[in-house]
């Protein structure tokens, strides 16, 4: 914790004097500032959840929110600091790299120093960046847009965000567009008691087709860190976007995320959300179908270990006539691991014609190892159409034999059947994810077998 | 011994302690605080349940024509008779505990240990405070159909609470059809201590607001089958919670909750199920499925607690409208719309209500509501 | 030259009996059959000698090649030889086929073989369509597709061997004949002990022997002679 010339860390807990000191660290104009003293208001005023996991030990006055590594932002791998380049050597990225896989930007610590934008985006219009650079480069559309989708006053946590945020994705897809490759994002939280508050923005014009990708590692730590982003997507008019989330925090991050939508007319939203690490990690990722023929698709993968609580679901609202909505949850609980689906599924008045279909199954692979499904539907349409199906159980034991019988082991037929089990997912993903997921997956596994 | 008058202080200090909806998962999807006269019932004072008739029990309006020295006598008998894991019971709703502190009717029901018996009740009157506590034997069946019936110009608040015990090798065939007017108020509070077999066939309609909370223990090896029809219209509102808590191994449970709901009614359905960690062996199946018609609203939790893996557990819910489909093919076959809904409808509850002495009271609860 | 003896083999399913001493020999190069009514426990056997653990063992064992396998777990008879084909194959989600196939192969046989195209060749010779094999294990399969699907790692996996549990059910005219022209090609290699309750594929096969079960019990043992006797007087006559 020494501090560098590169390093700037604020002193521990929060109060309105450090929201100032970020806004002005960052040099961002009033409204930004306004914008963080408002939130902080309302961060003050909100209980804390009165549902869920028990989120007791977090102790806000022992984290510092905000921590910056080195004050230069690199457009190029060998401009970054020796030692960043060290862990993200270590993370593969160099590989990635040489695929071709799009613009890369990658954050340190609560800012972004590694950012590299292919010129092919450039040329094409599209902006993506971190979103501090956001503020200072495209203020009108920030304004337009932060805090629209997810109010700072929508609870506890996007309070927090929106008043100490730092860092996070900017982007933005003008009328039309298709971006040619993924946009990815890479996390890191590399210290003790500090928070992580990205917040990511995703802006897709009328007619305009995105797919980001955020994929995270974590280093093991000795006290609790939390981790509260928010994500706010705009889908315009017969827009689409689709967010994937690989979460691989270590256990002891209490991971914590205020994910939302719009889909106007004619759009398509979709969330592929998977979760492996993290001691509590409570996300629903919502779509609000505000145009007709609007669709949402939600696919949520969970690996809850021992001590870890996966607390995921998924929200839809549905506003307007003929919008669809697929929901798909896989939890897999293991070690005592606790494995829990909270969703909500609205259909309002003149919502004609619309359906929801919600699949729901969790598999427990020990008897110490606990699910929890708490599915909501409020259908006030009758020309609309729910349906929700939810399983709770162990490995089918036939399946286990049928296996056994063609010579996989024990612990071989388990993999087997629990890769097959969220190979929907796996198949989501781009190859380099999808190995590095089923690798995961196969390593969280091991000693599954009792 | 509790004696009676202990007994209704306690429960009226449990009412003004209760908040009126418990579980932090239902907060929001909650009816009934406001149109229950809580308050004003908060404030009353105790009174005693009133002498019975001699060779023919009528316990106020529980019309049962049967032998003085059969097993079905006033609910006052209770403290003289029965121990404490009887009286007192674990859940501890506000309504539950106002009606246990100013019960002014109902029955004790009690069977001899392995033998049959078969019973009709029927209630007439609201405004009143049911408590009525039934217990079948070991090695005992009993057959009970209880029918609730209000005249629409009586007053209009009906509460009751039903404290159920089956023992070992018991079972329990139970049918309750309960058709109150669209003014009354009503909270109905069943809790089930099964320990063998049981089985609640339910159907309902009307109530301005109709509460009900069902609470179902089982015990090792036990079995609990619930198929319950609600039909509500008008502005009728329900709010309906079953809470099946399975303690013990090898305990099944299969829960059938369907609504058809009409003009500006809405339904809250809510099913609780639980399967605690030492209850390997089990089952559960839980489906909620409602058809909306009209302007009517729904709301459908069918939630579930799974603390242990080796079980079987799954759930469901749906809703929707009457399909535009088999109305056409049914009118294009000489049925008029009101036949036709009504065949629909009636196909559509038969998969939860199939006994016969039910169905028939069914049928014209959806026809009523179709008006 | 391979051998699987069932010595005075009694099972149980919870506290219920269901095979009663059950003793039978089958050997490369022969073909047994094994017929009896519904519920008479020619299936359990078979899950029996597979090692499945839903079934306890109270009396009796299981020696292949001279080795007491009675109380292996089922891939270590896997891997020493022994197959069987399920009367109902089960579904299990996300599990590409032909990914399941080569992991089922290496397991039993180790690597060197070319498994997808093996496969593909086999799928053929059944009319087994070769984009069948790059869906999920069973899932939305037919009765017949499910047993197609059993007979191609039959022939894949070139067990000591192989029970195939009424690889007849569901299977049209044209194709089981096909499978018992396999069947007695693969018999040279593997021993077959054929569960059927059908006569007319008893009569089709060239077996060494028939054995009739009823009530978990073996009740007799001879040439096809037997098969006519089933035909004309039910397996009433054997109560």
């Amino acid at each position: 914790m020494q501090a560098t010339d590169e390093e700037i860390r604020l002193r521990k807990g929060l109060d309105e004097n450090i929201v100032r000191e970020i806004s002005k660290i960052k040099n961002e104009p009033e409204w930004m500032l306004d914008f963080r003293l408002k939130a902080y208001k309302y961060f003050k005023d909100r209980p804390m959840p009165a549902w869920g996991p028990d989120l007791s030990g977090i102790d806000f006055n022992s984290l510092s929110y905000f921590v910056r590594e080195t004050s230069k932002k690199t457009s190029r791998w060998e401009d970054l600091p020796e030692n960043i380049r060290q862990i993200y050597d270590k993370l593969g990225i160099p590989e990635a790299e040489k695929k071709f896989l799009g613009g890369t930007e990658a954050m340190f610590e609560s800012e972004v120093v590694y950012n590299r934008v292919k010129k092919e985006l450039e040329d094409l219009g599209i902006i993506f960046c971190d979103t501090d650079t956001a503020v200072q480069k495209y203020p009108e559309i920030v304004k337009q847009y932060i805090g629209k989708v997810v109010s700072p006053n929508d609870n506890k946590f996007a309070a927090l965000n929106s008043a100490v945020w730092s860092g996070g994705s900017f982007v933005f897809v003008p009328k039309g567009v298709k971006v040619p490759m993924p946009l990815q994002a890479y996390f890191r939280i590399n210290t003790s008691e500090m928070g992580q508050f990205e917040r990511t923005l995703i802006i897709a014009e009328e007619g305009a087709d995105v797919e980001y990708i955020e994929g995270c590692s974590a280093v093991m730590y000795s006290k609790a860190s939390l981790h509260a982003a928010v994500v706010e997507v705009i889908a315009k008019k017969n827009a689409h976007v689709k967010y994937t989330t690989l979460q691989n925090w270590s256990n002891n991050v209490y991971n914590l995320v205020t994910k939302r939508s719009f889909a106007d007319e004619n759009a398509y939203v979709e969330w592929v959300d998977a979760n492996i690490g993290s001691k509590v990690n409570m996300k629903y990722p919502s779509v609000y179908l505000r145009g007709e023929n609007a669709r949402a698709r939600i696919l949520s993968i969970a690996l809850a270990n021992s001590g870890q609580i996966q607390d995921a679901g998924s929200k839809v609202v549905h506003m307007a006539p003929n919008t669809f909505s697929t929901i798909t949850s896989k939890s897999i609980a293991l070690n005592g691991g606790k494995a829990n689906y909270r969703g909500l599924v609205r259909i309002m008045k003149g919502a004609e014609g619309s359906k929801s279909t919600v699949k729901c199954s969790t598999l427990l692979l020990d008897e110490k190892s606990t699910g929890d499904t708490y599915p909501y539907t409020e259908n006030n349409e009758k020309n609309a159409v729910t349906t929700h199906e939810a399983f709770v159980g162990k490995i089918n034991e036939d399946q286990l034999f049928y296996l056994m019988s063609r010579g996989l082991n024990e612990e071989e037929a388990i993999n087997t059947i629990v890769l097959g089990f969220i190979n929907e997912m796996v198949e989501d993903l781009p190859m380099e994810y999808a190995l590095e997921f089923n690798r995961l997956i196969k390593i969280n596994m091991e000693g599954a077998v009792a | 011994m509790t004696t009676e008058n202990d007994y209704r202080i306690k429960a009226l200090e449990k009412a003004r302690a209760a908040a009126f909806e418990q579980d932090l998962l239902f907060k929001y999807y909650s009816e009934g605080e406001s149109q229950l006269p809580i308050e004003k019932e908060e404030k009353k004072e105790i009174k005693y349940l009133r002498d019975e008739v001699q060779n023919e029990i009528v316990i106020d309006d529980y019309s049962v024509k049967i032998p003085k020295d059969s097993n079905i006598v006033p609910i006052s008998d209770v403290f003289s008779t029965e121990g404490k894991e009887v009286i007192e019971t674990e859940s501890s709703d506000k309504i539950e505990a106002l009606t246990n502190a100013f019960f002014d009717c109902g029955v004790l029901i009690k069977t001899e240990k392995s033998s049959e018996m078969n019973l009709d009740i029927s209630v007439q009157k609201t405004d009143k405070f049911n408590k009525s506590i039934i217990i079948v034997s070991e090695g005992s069946k009993l057959r009970l159909l209880k029918r609730l019936s209000a005249n629409p110009s009586e007053m209009k608040r009906y509460y009751e609470n039903f404290d159920i015990y089956i023992k070992r090798d018991a079972s329990l065939d139970l049918k309750m059809i309960s058709q109150i007017n669209e003014n009354v108020l009503m909270n109905s509070n069943i809790n089930i201590y099964n320990e063998g077999d049981v089985s609640i066939t339910n159907i309902m309609s009307g109530g301005k607001l109709a509460r009900s909370r069902v609470n179902v223990f089982l015990s090792k090896g036990s079995k609990l089958t619930i198929k319950d029809a609600s039909f509500h219209s008008g502005q009728e509102i329900e709010d309906k919670y079953i809470n099946v808590v399975h303690r013990d191994s090898n305990s099944e449970s299969r829960i059938d909750l369907y609504s058809i709901l009409n003009k500006n009614s809405k339904g809250i359905i809510k099913g609780m199920v639980r399967i605690k960690p030492n209850s390997s062996g089990s089952k559960t199946e839980l489906n909620e499925k409602a058809v909306i018609i009209g302007n009517a609203r729904v709301n459908l939790i069918p939630a579930l607690e799974v603390g242990t893996n080796d079980v079987i557990a799954s759930h469901s819910d749906s809703s929707e409208t009457i399909d535009k489909d088999k109305l056409f093919y049914l009118e294009s076959k000489g049925l008029n719309e009101r036949e036709a809904k009504l065949m629909i409808l009636t196909g559509f509850v038969d998969k939860a209500i199939s006994d016969e002495e039910v169905k028939e009271d069914a049928v014209k609860m959806i026809d009523s509501i179709l008006a | 030259m391979a051998e699987i003896e069932v010595k005075d083999l009694t099972a149980k399913i919870g506290e219920k009996e269901i095979l009663k001493g059950i003793n039978l020999r089958i050997r490369t190069g022969e073909i047994h059959l094994l017929m009896g009514p519904n519920g008479s426990g020619k299936s359990t056997l078979a899950n029996v000698m597979m090692g499945n653990p839903k079934y306890s063992i109270a009396d009796g064992k299981i020696v292949f090649n001279g080795e007491d396998i009675t109380n292996l777990p089922a891939y270590e008879r896997a891997k020493r030889g022994l197959f069987l084909a399920f009367q109902n194959p089960i579904e299990i989600e996300g599990v590409n086929i032909l990914h399941f196939l080569r992991t089922a192969y290496k397991a039993e046989k180790g690597e060197g073989k070319n498994v997808i195209e093996f496969a593909e060749n086999i799928a053929n010779e059944l009319n087994l369509p070769r984009e069948m094999l790059k869906r999920q294990l069973n899932v939305n399969f037919s009765g017949g597709e499910r047993k197609k699907l059993e007979l191609l790692q039959a022939i894949l996996l070139d067990p000591k061997i192989a029970i195939f549990d009424e690889i007849d059910s569901g299977l049209d005219i044209d194709t089981l004949k096909t499978v018992i022209n396999l069947l007695e090609k693969i018999k040279e290699r593997t021993g077959i002990l054929l569960i059927t309750h059908s006569e007319r594929t008893a009569e089709e096969v060239d077996a060494e022997e028939v054995h009739v079960i009823l009530d978990g019990k073996i009740v007799e043992e001879g040439g096809k002679e037997i098969i006519k006797k089933i035909k004309e007087k039910g397996y009433a006559s054997y109560r």
